[in-house]
């Protein structure tokens, strides 16, 4: 559930640009890479089979604590939203604090409370001061043990998640992206991006409570703690505060189908100056074999600054501000990829015919050795500068454990991008990238940019909607 | 527009930690203490340094000090749209090779124009950083322009515009609309994104004789953070930039914004938006005055986060909105700009609330801020906040926080160290001046509200 746009920066993307001109200085030659070392951490369980993580980290006196909850809006069932509310109302008050006082001791510690609720995780994340890590500790032990759930607040967080979505729904991004998961996952939750009005109106506080009584149990959080604090003192902390927190029921697996079938939606947006992108379809999720090969085609395709898809929309054509592939990865091995782009809406037709035209050239061509070095060393460059960032490194653990991958996973990730080749990289696009299985949905001018869409050869054969 | 760095939040995602520092055990130092040595080139450029060996990273950052806010009058959006140039061709760097030296060595680069500087930035594995200073300065010294160049980033900003803006709700609200309405003089108050026109307008003439005048050694400062050889660097440095020819510093245009006695009001309907908004703001002390960083204590306890005030009353107890948002320098902080600037707030709310109950709502929480000293829990609590911020702006993995402040301490008020002694100016703070600040400047004749109409959804309305 995503909250208000974000307000903007002015900034510039860089772009990639062709080969070498002869008879110029050369730059001065990089030195010798420095290595890198993983942090120690240390992995335990309580009793109750809730799973801990600390590492020691960084140079700064400060811990983030994030609690990883193994559920989120798989779990809605019949009431969609109701993970949204429920993990919103956790944080307006818990054991001997309301609402109010829980913010203010978050603040006095050196934090705030945030609450986010995904697909397959729900996460609270507490950032404090080294020396009140301990204190945190109680904070996030109050927040899923004994929140007061206060029935008189939760027709406003209703109204609240109401205002969101209508907002999310009046952006050609939230538009499309709604319209996208509803095409490749059909009735499973991951189709069901946003609640509708009505859905919302029929939540009530019970649904809330009995959403926490049966989401919120020890062997489905994992807290990771990483930055500096006194190891010993949270620990005690730990035990004191969560020991005797009912085991509770793990979670239930529901894998999706996504769809594999050629299907377009134009959505018309009245005078729409863009047009907004989302193409794609299911591929394996990380824990597949041939991850690594999809994953560095997707960054030679649209996933990094060196992406041919803003080499040639955006600096050859001018025609957007930019244009990213993604694979976002969801529990049980399911996966999706995706290009996204908002485009000039005259060149439309025309963008679209380059997108098409960029897959079939990973699909069919070995990339040049160059280019697939300068994304390898691009994809371990950026592993190494998140390295020393608390968040960075906790989201990386928090994508492990919902993975259920192993520490190697992260441990050889330098040597697994670098081992990749080209023919590994066009071998895993041309079988998981197949156009004629994509789904795509345009929102813009659909009075104006229908027919040529339409006509497009790339979608002949696709069921139009 | 995007977020900064789309594809670095992007990757961040994908990462591992790599130092691990012994925890807990040593004491904890009374506020951030970040190592800085800095002096001028004969040329004039500033350089600031700043070793942090502890990730084997570095920050190279060039800031000019040059923003939208000074840019030609009839060249509304040009400061941006140059920036976008300087990603482009230099004399020894065809279009897109600086940007695969960077990202092909693994860093992340990017700029950013903002009020009164515009900024490139990269940071990357150690061994990288004198390759990105010899980059910075083949910007700095030898960038080359042609018209291909120019109609493609053109197109590109507008399309920037449009994607941020035109087909967005809420695109340019409340940080584009609100310096229009608030401030009088052309220079704060212009349309910083810029007018088609005036982007189309753009020649090579313009952006040649922007370049010679502002983008001169004299005129910058050069960052180096993190993981560096302090000799080495040194030299590098004189190697790359002392060459450069000395050139005058640019003259500055008056900025002063006449002193607003009358409470301003606007009104305009966007109509993508599907729900009603409002903003408001009111303009700040002049900076570093003992009233400023009363100022930077007050947004603390009105403004930032779940416990200030005006979150209470206007999202907690009263229901109109999600969430309050705003600051001292909406596109920025209190501390990286130079010129005139408004404090300001806004919220998305339902049609059922009135823009009159929201005001009597601030206007009551502001009345509080006038009448009562605010206590020591709430002042320690705001001055906690602020340390805790300056912990992370210290101990950022990308640095971009701490040379964004290091920068701008040099070229505005040529004291980079002075990064270490915040929290110490916001100590100096008392609950007197506190509220004495908040009685002068949080009246309503300094204020200018800005409501936002909701228009029909389907709409595609431009702003």
């Amino acid at each position: 559930m995503s909250g208000l746009p974000k307000r903007m920066i002015l900034a510039a993307l860089l772009m990639l640009g062709a080969g070498a001109v002869a008879a110029r200085e050369a730059p001065p030659a990089a030195g010798t890479p420095r290595p890198f070392v993983l942090p120690a951490k240390r992995d335990f369980k309580l009793p109750n089979g809730m799973a801990v993580t600390l590492v020691p980290f960084g140079a700064i006196p400060k811990a983030t604590l994030l609690l990883v909850l193994r559920s989120g809006n798989i779990a809605d069932g019949s009431k969609p939203g109701l993970a949204d509310l429920a993990t919103e109302l956790l944080t307006e008050g818990a054991g001997e604090r309301d609402a109010r006082a829980l913010a203010e001791f978050a603040a006095d510690i050196g934090g705030a409370l945030e609450v986010a609720t995904g697909p397959d995780q729900t996460t609270i994340t507490l950032d404090v001061l080294a020396e009140r890590a301990s204190d945190a500790v109680g904070v996030l032990a109050d927040v899923v043990r004994r929140p007061r759930l206060p029935a008189g607040e939760l027709a406003r967080l209703k109204q609240n998640l109401s205002r969101q979505v209508a907002i999310a729904r009046s952006q050609a991004q939230g538009i499309a992206g709604e319209a996208f998961a509803r095409l490749l996952w059909g009735d499973h939750p991951y189709g069901h991006e946003l609640p509708t009005e009505a859905e919302i109106a029929l939540i009530g506080i019970d649904d809330v409570r009995g959403f926490v009584t049966t989401e919120l149990g020890a062997v489905r959080a994992h807290l990771y703690v990483a930055g500096q604090f006194d190891a010993a003192a949270v620990e005690r902390a730990l035990h004191a505060r969560f020991d005797d927190w009912p085991a509770g029921a793990p979670a239930a697996s529901h894998p999706p189908t996504g769809s594999r079938l050629r299907t377009v939606e134009l959505i018309d947006r009245p005078g729409a100056a863009q047009s907004t992108i989302v193409l794609g379809l299911p591929v394996p999720g990380p824990a597949a074999s041939r991850f690594t090969g999809l994953s560095v085609g997707n960054a030679l395709l649209g996933g990094s600054l060196l992406s041919r898809l803003d080499q040639n929309l955006r600096e050859d054509k001018g025609w957007t501000y930019g244009a990213a592939s993604r694979i976002t990865p969801f529990a049980a091995g399911a996966a999706s990829f995706t290009v996204t782009t908002d485009v000039n809406a005259p060149d439309t037709a025309a963008a679209l015919g380059e997108i098409f035209r960029e897959l079939e050239r990973l699909r069919t061509e070995p990339p040049p050795v160059d280019e697939l070095t300068s994304i390898q060393n691009y994809r371990s460059g950026v592993f190494v500068i998140g390295a020393s960032s608390r968040g960075g490194l906790l989201a990386q653990l928090a994508f492990l454990e919902l993975q259920g991958l192993p520490d190697e996973w992260l441990t050889n990730y330098v040597a697994r991008i670098h081992a990749v080749t080209p023919a590994e990289v066009r071998a895993a696009a041309a079988d998981y990238l197949d156009p004629a299985s994509m789904t795509l949905v345009v929102v813009g001018d659909m009075q104006k940019l229908k027919a040529a869409i339409l006509a497009l050869p790339a979608l002949k054969g696709a069921t139009f909607r | 527009m995007q977020p900064l760095l789309k594809f670095l939040a992007a990757s961040l995602a994908a990462l591992l930690a790599l130092t691990a520092t012994a925890a807990a055990s040593a004491p904890l130092p009374a506020q951030i203490n970040v190592a800085v040595e800095y002096y001028r080139l004969p040329n004039g450029l500033r350089v600031v340094l700043s070793r942090d060996p502890s990730v084997p990273t570095s920050t190279v950052a060039m800031y000019y000090h040059i923003g939208f806010r000074i840019e030609p009058r009839n060249r509304t959006g040009f400061a941006h749209l140059f920036e976008h140039l300087m990603f482009q061709e230099t004399t020894n760097l065809a279009k897109g090779e600086a940007d695969k030296l960077v990202a092909g060595n693994g860093g992340v680069a990017n700029g950013s124009t903002r009020f009164d500087y515009t900024n490139y930035f990269q940071v990357v594995p150690s061994h990288v950083t004198e390759p990105v200073l010899w980059v910075e300065a083949e910007r700095m010294g030898g960038l080359v322009l042609s018209d291909t160049s120019l109609q493609n980033q053109k197109d590109v900003v507008k399309n920037e515009v449009r994607v941020n803006v035109v087909n967005r709700p809420y695109g340019a609200f409340p940080w584009l609309d609100l310096p229009e309405h608030a401030n009088s003089n052309w220079y704060n108050a212009h349309n910083f994104y810029g007018e088609f026109a005036d982007i189309d307008a753009a020649t090579l003439e313009d952006v040649r004789s922007f370049y010679d005048t502002y983008y001169v050694p004299s005129n910058a400062v050069l960052v180096v953070a993190g993981d560096f050889d302090p000799v080495a660097v040194h030299a590098e440095i004189e190697r790359y930039f002392g060459g450069l020819p000395k050139r005058p510093e640019p003259a500055r245009p008056n900025v002063t914004e006449p002193k607003q006695v009358t409470e301003r009001m606007a009104t305009r309907t966007d109509g993508l938006a599907p729900r009603p908004a409002l903003a408001f703001g009111y303009h700040l002390p002049e900076r570093n005055t003992p009233e400023w960083y009363a100022f930077g204590l007050i947004d603390q306890i009105l403004l930032q986060g779940e416990d200030s005030r005006l979150w209470r009353r206007l999202v907690q107890e009263r229901g109109y909105a999600d969430a309050v948002e705003g600051g001292m320098n909406l596109i920025g902080n209190m501390f990286d700009y130079e010129g005139p600037m408004l404090w300001a707030a806004s919220l998305v709310h339902d049609a059922g609330a009135s823009d009159a109950a929201i005001m009597a709502d601030v206007d009551d929480v502001i009345g509080r801020l006038q009448r009562e000293r605010v206590g020591p829990a709430e002042l320690e609590r705001a001055i906690t906040k602020i340390r805790s911020a300056l912990y992370d702006v210290a101990g950022s993995s990308t640095r971009f926080g701490l040379v964004d402040l290091l920068a701008c301490f040099a070229l505005f008020d040529d004291d980079p160290a002075k990064v270490n002694r915040l929290e110490s100016e916001f100590r100096k703070v008392t609950p007197e001046l506190l509220r004495a600040t908040a009685r002068k400047y949080l009246v309503r004749g300094n204020r200018t509200r800005l409501a936002l109409l909701a228009g029909k959804p389907s709409a595609g309305a431009k702003p």
